[in-house]
């Protein structure tokens, strides 16, 4: 190393650190680019967020066609709709719950929708303790809401996006601790019940009396009463009405059953119990007292009418459907010989337009409008 | 200081033994104060702004929810070290890791007697001020040797062997750079040595003439090794050695160690502006109406910090400007670069002082406005890099 470059050496540190001391002197000078993102923004947050963002789910039920096309591309169940019928407003949904924490934002679900009504808004604000409070209910429990019947050439009508979520959605979220706590106080007294002898009865009486008949829609109703808020997610049951339908037309098997938490033992009796009462078992050994002379005396309710008279149209496209009509055709063939004047019918029905659908589904997403008006026809 | 000590006990009739104990106790109340009232609060307080200032450099905003803007962060920070479990390793030298945090507390607050604050507001005005300084920061090393033998950890270790080396290697540029003023000066006393040098910047002795000049650069880079500040931190290397000879501790003994490196700034600072930026004189006050005025001791002080100050911030921009040093390039640096130039500002200075009065002057006011040309393309520059970037200036710095 020569003097020159000794000396060269020396200026270039000093040249270079001054050099340096004046690029970061000059970012002292700037604004940081830091967003504080809760506390301070400068503009809105939703300008932050791009257009395509896939945000919480939100549906304008007022456009709402009742497809169920978005329950079934779900692939978490996180999309659950209950559809009924009323004699007045026709063909009605009693319920579309969203569970939002469950949901992973893939979007098949909005892509499946024919009006687009359910759609990713910018909202994700959405923190909470408790993962129960984050159940979107869009139909409050005993509303009914129509379906939407559309039109050619009319665009169905539509709110901002994001304003159901913030102004009706939101604001209730917290009303989801009352059925949460509902749910618990099923499970307490289910185990209340089996250290109560009083209050079994009366539970066993409640059964002979609303399904002793016999009847599949009945049994259905007290064993989804009886599950509640128990989870048998992990053997394929997402709603407790698939679980309930299974067991009562006897496609699952009470032993097969790996309830989970608290009170979970007794589930399973509860459910042995009522699925004995209904095809007119024994229960003596399970409650181990005499209760079968007790439920003798109680007569249990004829099974109602189970259709509507008026012919269904287009019948309500429930979950597993192929399967789920079979099943019922069948009971309904074996222990029912009085209303199948009608039944047979809709279930054939049924059947046609379940295998008719498959076929017309995928041009469906591309052309909304022409799929619905021929629902229509 | 003795005169009030003195006073007072006269006035409450003390014999020899009482006015001793006086003192004493006058002494305790002083070290307190500079103690527990500014070094460690200061050592606390820059922790924040530091991180704030980093945190502009890198585009940032850096700690603000503790307190109104962060401010009180540094004190969460050392709430929470001070809670934590007080490890010390089982298969370490107990005793000695024990021990080894005091030495660099020690050498820390001592150096303290020495630093005057103003005029009047200084703990002791020793006649070898400067040497004891340079003396009793030393113990640092010997803290840190102690605790990276002690850890019995090989990175503790090594930390250590680099901060014997270091410390080693950058004391003999510090002495004989700081020996610059001290000759201009003749003395060794850091009030005479302000004394000696006037309130105008062209009467300071940076620019006393072109071989101070240099010998302040040899000195503050020295000073930064010293302090192991970056972009000398080998001691510590968070890349290389997670912590250095800190790697062990935690709790208080982490705090102490952390209160000495970060206080040490405030005693970088000082020594820069006492050699050879005229600590606290008044530019246009004499020695002697300052003496005598209360209003002018307190307006020194701010001189003194806001000089001071500026060092501080300096050292913090150069943290967040430089990456560190290898070491073999840092000792390179202190043997071929540092010590070589150190030997030639003090020749230089000794020959310097034989010329005549008038010419003194002169280089004074040369070298005063060579200083203003850099401070002036310092900023230029800073402009174009805005400018370059089209960058809109934002002085908020509160946001």
């Amino acid at each position: 190393m020569g003097v020159k470059d000794y000396f060269f050496n020396v200026k270039n540190t000093a040249v270079t650190i001054f050099e340096g001391m004046t690029v970061t002197f000059s970012h002292l000078l700037r604004r940081p680019i830091t967003v504080q993102y809760p506390d301070k923004t400068p503009e809105p947050i939703e300008n932050y967020i791009e257009d395509r963002f896939r945000g919480i789910l939100e549906v304008d039920l007022q456009s709402c066609i009742g497809c169920l096309l978005c329950m079934k591309a779900c692939p978490l169940n996180c999309i659950y709709i209950e559809v009924d019928r009323d004699p007045e407003l026709g063909r009605v949904m009693t319920q579309f719950d969203i569970d939002e924490a469950k949901c992973m934002y893939c979007g098949l679900c909005t892509e499946a929708c024919p009006t687009q009504t359910l759609r990713h808004t910018k909202e994700f604000e959405l923190s909470t303790d408790d993962p129960d409070e984050m159940v979107l209910r869009f139909i409050e429990p005993g509303e009914k809401v129509p379906f939407y019947k559309p039109q050619k050439g009319v665009e169905p009508p539509r709110r901002p996006l994001g304003e159901i979520l913030r102004k009706e959605i939101f604001p209730q979220l917290k009303k989801n601790r009352e059925y949460r706590d509902k749910g618990r106080e099923i499970i307490r007294q289910r185990v209340e019940r089996w250290e109560d002898r009083e209050k079994l009865i009366e539970f066993a009486k409640h059964i002979r009396k609303k399904a002793g008949s016999g009847d599949v829609k009945a049994l259905t109703e007290v064993l989804i009463e009886i599950i509640g808020d128990a989870d048998f997610s992990h053997q394929g049951y997402n709603f407790p009405k698939e679980l309930a339908t299974a067991l009562a037309t006897g496609k699952e098997r009470v032993e097969m059953l790996d309830p989970m938490g608290w009170g979970s033992k007794y589930l399973k009796k509860d459910i042995k119990l009522a699925l004995r009462i209904a095809k007119g078992q024994s229960v003596n050994d399970l409650v181990g007292f005499d209760l079968d002379s007790i439920l003798k005396e109680i007569e249990p309710e004829p099974p109602k009418p189970a259709t509507p008279k008026r012919p269904a149209a287009r019948p309500a496209p429930k979950k597993p459907a192929p399967k789920k009509s079979e099943s019922a055709k069948k009971t309904a063939e074996e222990k029912k010989p009085e209303p199948t004047e009608e039944k047979p019918e809709a279930n054939a029905k049924k059947t046609k337009s379940v295998e008719e659908k498959p076929t017309p589904k995928k041009p469906e997403a591309e052309k909304p409008e022409e799929e619905t008006g021929e629902e229509k026809k | 200081m003795e005169q009030m000590v003195l006073k007072l006990a006269e006035k409450w009739g003390l014999g020899p033994i009482g006015t001793q104990y006086l003192a004493i106790l006058f002494m305790l109340i002083v070290a307190l104060v500079v103690a527990a009232g500014f070094a460690t609060i200061f050592a606390g307080a820059v922790t924040w702004v530091e991180r704030r200032v980093a945190g502009r450099i890198q585009s940032r905003i850096g700690p603000n929810r503790v307190g109104p803007q962060g401010i009180l962060q540094w004190l969460a920070d050392g709430l929470k070290t001070f809670f934590k479990e007080d490890f010390i390793p089982p298969e370490g030298d107990q005793l000695l890791f024990k021990l080894s945090v005091y030495f660099p507390v020690i050498g820390f607050f001592a150096v303290f007697a020495v630093l005057p604050f103003s005029q009047k507001l200084v703990a002791a005005d020793l006649n070898v001020g400067i040497f004891y300084a340079f003396s009793v920061t030393s113990f640092t090393v010997i803290g840190i040797v102690f605790a990276g033998w002690a850890s019995n950890n090989k990175w503790s270790l090594l930390g250590g062997i680099r901060s014997v080396a270091q410390i080693i290697s950058y004391e003999v540029p510090i002495a004989l750079s700081a020996l610059v003023p001290i000759m201009i000066a003749g003395s060794l006393s850091t009030q005479s040595i302000i004394g000696a040098q006037g309130g105008w910047p062209w009467q300071w002795f940076v620019f006393h003439n072109p071989f101070a000049f240099v010998a302040f650069f040899v000195f503050f880079i020295s000073n930064l090794a010293e302090g192991n500040r970056i972009p000398f931190d080998l001691p510590e290397g968070e890349s290389e050695l997670v912590s250095g000879y800190s790697t062990e501790y935690s709790g208080f003994r982490y705090l102490l160690f952390y209160l000495v490196e970060w206080g040490n700034l405030y005693v970088m600072a000082a020594l820069s502006t006492l050699l050879f930026f005229g600590g606290w004189r008044i530019p246009g006050v004499s020695l002697e109406t300052m003496a005598n005025s209360w209003f002018l001791q307190l307006f020194g002080l701010v001189i003194f910090w806001i000089k001071a100050f500026t060092f501080v911030f300096i050292i913090i921009q150069i943290r967040w400007t430089l990456p560190r040093v290898r070491i073999d390039q840092f000792m390179n640096m202190a043997w071929k670069y540092m010590i070589p130039f150190a030997f030639v500002t003090f020749l230089g200075t000794g020959i310097w002082l034989m010329f005549p009065h008038w010419f003194e002057t002169l280089t004074q006011w040369v070298l005063f406005l060579i200083g203003l040309g850099i401070l002036g393309i310092f900023f230029w520059r800073v402009k174009y890099t805005l400018d370059y970037i089209r960058a809109k200036v934002d002085l908020k710095f509160f946001i």
